[in-house]
């Protein structure tokens, strides 16, 4: 379920919360771009206090962030793409993550990572690169939708001393809408939802209806930990079948690893997951390959409930 | 700093050097009209993938497409002039533009990763410098042709491209890098990234390397002097981008804006020249109106 509120939009409270992080924390946000190209879509505030422009350097620049994480700044990194994990991602996971336990002092980095689709996003750029970092240990991973849930993982952050990977997506930018998870009695299906396709709950819910179909829908804010709440395991019991959806790779990631989890947890479940489908996305509207739609989901559904 | 006259060679125009030019405007005016087309299409919103228009940059590629022949390629996103000066099949490239699958890449990306192998040209990922280290692994199984590894400012920058200097150095690599510098990583100048200049950097690691604005003759000038040694070398050519980083819109020209295409056409038209300026522009511009309508109907 959806539920309008006439506050901020996303990327306000992040803009917001960054401000304050500068003024009150003696924080900084760092990365690559980031003033001169509409302020990473208006989510870092205009200012040059506290903004600390990087070169085009994407290996070193993660290591900067984990350096200053390290002088006690908590910094905000900001990846303007989740292709550039990939180029980033040693010394988050082997550096940051990991310093705590082979040092004894952390590395608290806020690694905003964001996540961007359609037919100019291409072969590399589209969507999230969330999962390979799940492997690792000592890298709390959330993707929030939402203001609010942005506050909640900020003020997490804030109090932990960890580095904390933010699954961003540019769809949330502009809402302003917060998500309840929709528990019916009589639903045949349940259905978690994990990062853009949660803007098609909605979508997914009449379009199911429409099919006779009634499903319980839950909005994952947290990837890792993944902890398995009350309300998942009644839901799992009454419905006995799931699909765990996510805006990237539908094979060997998160999605998979968690219906692997739930249905280990409800016996005589079964779980699936669906994602992008395991091939390169093109630009071209004859190579899409993004977060599933509401039909795909829809179908998937079916399939599922009519065991084929 | 105004580069426009950047350690640009002063040179007679004699009737060589006014053929060469002739020559090398021709290509210019083919890949201008080419990416204006593409820009007009886009404009209209005929098409929406990922496009890195060239224009203001044209007179890199057609000078060192004229100047080193039977050379292996490797651009990065802005590469549709190497493609057009090293005689790309401008049709596959609008088919590719516009999401064909007739196109170099079966309409997989949009501008970065035009890929050729009958011309020797490479395609791009779409991560900014990726092709350098990549360009270099090449170079060093083929030392006998010359690879040729272009690269922008922002890029220039990357960790993996500095280190690719030293490995290029090291081993002798017979590679020219070219960095096209227009000063800007998308809207970002570079004295907001860096403090060093490029040159120096590959100076240091034992590159022959030269800094100079994009007067073709300079550049065809420089490279002749370079192609010669089959050693790692390197020109940043300093250049002007006259459109958006991607997509089609006009970016606000600069204190120090200059328009390579227009200087050069001035120089001809200066020259008796007008007439051949006149017909080339004519030409191409008729020839990229066609093209682009007729395959723009195949949508
Ligand atoms: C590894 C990586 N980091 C950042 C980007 C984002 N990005 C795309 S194009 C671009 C500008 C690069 O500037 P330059 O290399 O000078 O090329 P130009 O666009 O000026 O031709 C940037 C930073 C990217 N694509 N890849
Ligand atoms: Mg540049």
């Amino acid at each position: 379920m959806v539920k309008k509120i006439m506050g901020k939009t996303v990327a306000e409270t992040i803009r917001d919360i960054s401000k304050k992080h500068i003024e009150k924390n003696k924080g900084v946000i760092m990365g690559q771009c980031l003033s001169a190209v509409g302020w990473v879509q208006n989510t870092v505030p205009a200012q040059k206090k506290g903004i600390i422009e990087f070169p085009m350097t994407d290996v070193a620049g993660a290591g900067f962030a984990v350096g200053a994480a390290v002088g006690g700044r908590k910094p905000i990194f900001i990846l303007r793409f989740q292709s550039f994990l990939w180029l980033n991602a040693s010394p988050l996971i082997n550096n940051a993550a990991k310093s705590k336990e082979i040092f004894g002092y952390s590395a608290p980095v806020f690694i905003r990572a964001i996540a961007s689709e359609g037919i100019s996003s291409g072969p590399i750029h589209t969507n999230c690169y969330h999962s390979p970092f799940a492997h690792m240990p000592g890298l709390p991973i959330c993707a929030p939708m939402t203001p609010k849930e942005y506050k909640k993982i900020w003020q997490f952050f804030k109090k932990s001393d960890l580095p904390l990977l933010v699954s961003e997506h540019r769809r949330s930018y502009k809402e302003k809408k917060e998500f309840i998870d929709d528990i019916n009695k009589n639903s045949k299906v349940t259905l978690f939802l994990i990062s853009a396709v949660r803007f098609q709950s909605l979508e997914i819910k009449n379009k199911l209806k429409k099919l006779g179909i009634t499903a319980d829908i839950f909005h994952l804010l947290w990837l890792k930990p993944f902890n398995i709440k009350k309300k998942y395991i009644d839901s799992l019991k009454k419905t006995k079948k799931a699909i765990v959806i996510d805006s990237t790779y539908e094979i060997c990631g998160i999605s998979e690893h968690i219906a692997y989890k739930l249905m280990n947890k409800v016996k005589g479940t079964k779980v699936i997951n669906l994602g992008m489908k395991d091939r390169s996305p093109g630009c071209s509207v004859k190579f899409i390959n993004g977060t599933p739609s509401s039909n795909e989901v829809c179908k998937k559904v079916s399939k599922l409930i009519n065991n084929k | 700093m105004n580069f426009q006259n950047y350690n640009i060679l002063k040179l007679s125009y004699n009737q060589k050097n006014i053929e060469l030019l002739k020559k090398i405007f021709f290509k210019m005016s083919y890949i201008r009209q080419f990416e204006l087309r593409a820009y007009e299409s886009r404009l209209e919103k005929k098409f929406e993938t990922l496009i890195y228009l060239c224009l203001g940059q044209e007179s890199i590629y057609s000078t060192v497409a004229l100047s080193i022949k039977n050379s292996i390629s490797f651009g990065q996103h802005r590469g549709h002039g190497i493609y057009l000066a090293n005689g790309g099949s401008p049709k596959k490239l609008v088919d590719e533009l516009i999401g064909l699958n007739t196109g170099t890449n079966k309409g997989m990306g949009g501008s970065p990763p035009i890929f050729d192998k009958k011309i020797g040209m490479y395609g791009h990922v779409g991560l900014i410098g990726d092709q350098v280290p990549v360009a270099a692994g090449y170079s060093l199984v083929n030392k006998s042709k010359k690879t040729i590894c272009y690269f922008g400012d922002g890029a220039a920058e990357e960790d993996y491209v500095l280190a690719t200097f030293g490995f290029a150095s090291q081993k002798k690599l017979n590679i020219l890098f070219i960095c096209d510098d227009n000063d800007l990583s998308v809207l970002t100048p570079t004295k907001d990234r860096r403090s060093w200049k490029l040159v120096d950097v590959a100076k240091s690691f034992g590159i022959n390397a030269i800094d100079i604005t994009d007067d073709p003759l300079t550049i065809y000038y420089n490279i002749k002097k370079i192609e010669k040694k089959n050693v790692p070398a390197l020109i940043n050519i300093r250049t002007c981008r006259e459109y958006w980083h991607e997509g089609a819109g006009k970016d606000k020209e600069g204190k120090y804006f200059w328009s390579r295409y227009k200087i050069v056409k001035k120089i001809l038209e200066n020259k008796n020249q007008e007439k051949f300026v006149n017909s080339t522009e004519m030409l191409h511009k008729k020839w990229s109106k066609k093209l682009w309508e007729k395959q723009l109907q195949k949508l």
